[in-house]
């Protein structure tokens, strides 16, 4: 038996990114994680536990049926050449070379190429768009913040090891003493597990954060605040806490979809990045989105470079146009307007609501898609890759945008490339038909 | 509020770690559903419906219904508050409606919740293939 040791491994999990992993490989097989949380370290023991689909399938007669990839590619491609309005979707688990072919494949096709982003950090994007963002690296957290907020955001159970890592628990170079360094205050509608751990949790009713931003907006600035209380939470509270934001000597704000996906959206985001600035008139204070997917953020800064836009990419006029809420995907299937769909690293049916997949069951899907997902279950071509980030190397960005380089710690099995191969020869196979035509 | 032994609550979806682990391990399986075909309830809702933890309730919205296990909210109290994880359980049920903004209401989310003995809850599996059949 021949151990391996594989150190400084980058974790493909979510966006905190954890570069210090270590995977452990007897006779080639992982047989262990050290470092990772429980969900790192369950995406890289399942890339081996039988779940996988090995070879490319097309559906016919309503069986998807194993093929071959030369098969599958020209069934992909002929969907794709065929389709008027192809929607191609996913992208932020998988690395930035793959984003960057399939944004070249969206302008081939006139598609529209739009990633998660889009039911995710989507309203942030559009928020910054509007107003800037004052923000920083995670290094720049570790070592300098003495006030951390989370709003809307229970890293505890989606970025495991965030305040471990990052922010809370770390001791930094000006925090010594890590925690005890610093204030944890957390804004939530349940007091989740990062809530029990806070020195001020802030139970707000749901769809009241905009309310509590502007409060809070007022309290720092020391207006009146009319009422006993904002959004559930006693005026005297919200003054406390303007009060220690004000006196931090580096404080952050992170938050999550509890802020993006209620009543207000890309408004309460807005509010939230106005409370940093007004804050920076007193003390350092910065604002970061707590991006879900490892690669989410790197969509963004591919999609930026290639097409100046960041999601929601519209190629039907010849050039790149963007709207978010005309050219983003969930309005895109709810109009009835897509007659195709390319998924790349992701699951839509798991995660649109019900109006969108209802019209999306009826299209030709493709999906690139390592595991058999309710994706696979309607598509009507699926092309199984090597895992990004443990089969094959690649770009990540992290949440604060820092880019890191992907390890490969095993082989992928026989005959899956990586996406970017797969959709360079899907390109190639798309330009030979149109050749033809 | 309940009113002949149904509940008015807002919903609200996200992550978790159980459903993160089961989105990288197998949506095939059982995992899955134990992780995400749930309504994570407190305490004093679940007596007022009469339910245990483990009991079917029927989550219903303006946008859809669908059958989940009831279960004891560790995050408690939230009262009138019910979650369940993001997944294709919960999208039987958002608001689908993105104010011209990309992003549907995956939070907060009028909802009725009663009991539901009778309901079987699917895997993922399964609702996917529903919307093969529509």
């Amino acid at each position: 038996m021949v151990q391996e040791v594989i150190t400084d491994v980058v974790c493909p999990f979510c966006g905190s990114l954890c570069d210090d992993g270590e995977i452990i490989l007897e006779d080639g097989k992982i047989v262990e994680t050290r470092n990772l949380c429980t969900i790192g370290t369950t995406k890289f023991l399942s890339s081996q536990n039988g779940h996988r689909i090995i070879k490319p399938m097309i559906r016919e007669n309503g069986e998807l049926k194993e093929t071959t990839f030369e098969k599958a590619i020209k069934k992909a491609a002929e969907i794709l050449v065929k389709a008027e309005r192809p929607l191609l979707y996913g992208w932020a688990t998988t690395e930035c070379d793959a984003q960057r072919v399939g944004i070249e494949l969206a302008e081939e096709i006139n598609g529209v190429i739009d990633d998660t982003a889009s039911v995710c950090h989507g309203p942030s994007t559009i928020a910054k768009q509007e107003v800037g963002l004052p923000g920083c690296t995670l290094g720049q957290v570790k070592n300098r913040a003495d006030v951390i907020v989370y709003w809307g955001s229970n890293p505890a159970h989606a970025h495991p090891r965030h305040m471990a890592r990052y922010t809370t628990f770390i001791r930094g170079f000006f925090r010594e003493q890590g925690k005890q360094d610093r204030t944890l205050i957390v804004v939530d509608v349940r007091n989740t597990d990062t809530a029990k751990l806070a020195d001020h949790f802030i139970q707000v009713k749901p769809g009241y954060d905009y309310e509590l931003f502007a409060a809070l907006r007022a309290a720092i600035k020391g207006q009146s605040i009319r009422g006993e209380e904002v959004g559930g939470v006693p005026v005297s509270k919200i003054k406390e806490i303007a009060e220690i934001m004000k006196n931090a000597g580096f404080g952050v704000i992170f938050f999550g979809l509890g802020l993006t996906m209620s009543r207000g959206k890309h408004r309460n985001i807005t509010n939230a990045i106005n409370l940093t600035i007004d804050l920076n008139k007193y003390t350092k204070f910065v604002i970061m989105a707590m991006r879900g997917h490892y690669n989410v953020s790197g969509f963004g800064v591919v999609g930026c470079w290639q097409a100046g836009y960041p999601f929601g990419i519209d190629f039907q006029r010849g050039y790149p146009y963007y709207n978010p809420g005309e050219t983003t995907s969930i309005e895109i299937l709810q109009r009835e307007e897509a007659d195709a769909v390319l998924v790349v690293a992701s699951d839509p049916v798991s995660h649109f609501p019900a109006r969108s997949i209802s019209y999306m069951a009826k299209l030709p899907v493709i999906a690139i898609e390592p595991h058999m997902t309710p994706t696979t279950e309607i598509a009507t071509v699926v092309i199984p890759p090597a895992i990004a980030g443990i089969e094959c190397e690649g770009t990540a960005y992290r949440m604060d945008h820092v880019p890191i380089r992907l390890r490969k710690v095993i082989d992928p099995p026989d005959g899956c490339l990586p996406d970017r191969q797969i959709l360079e020869a899907l390109l190639e196979e798309v330009r030979k038909l149109k050749s033809k035509s | 509020m309940s009113e002949n032994n149904s509940l008015k609550a807002i919903l609200v979806t996200g992550r978790s770690l159980e459903q993160g682990v089961a989105i990288e391990s197998d949506k095939a399986g059982d995992t899955y559903t134990r992780a995400c075909g749930k309504c994570l309830m407190d305490p004093r809702d679940m007596k007022k419906l009469k339910i245990l933890s483990g009991d079917t309730v029927l989550v219903k919205t303006d946008y859809g219904e669908v059958a989940v296990r009831a279960e004891r909210s560790p995050d408690a109290p939230h009262e009138g508050i019910v979650f369940i994880p993001m997944g294709p359980w919960a999208n039987q049920v958002v608001n689908s409606y993105t104010d011209s903004t990309g992003m549907p209401s995956f939070k907060g989310v009028e909802a009725t919740i009663k009991p539901a003995p009778e309901e079987s809850v699917l895997s993922a599996l399964e609702l996917a293939r529903k919307f093969m059949e529509k």
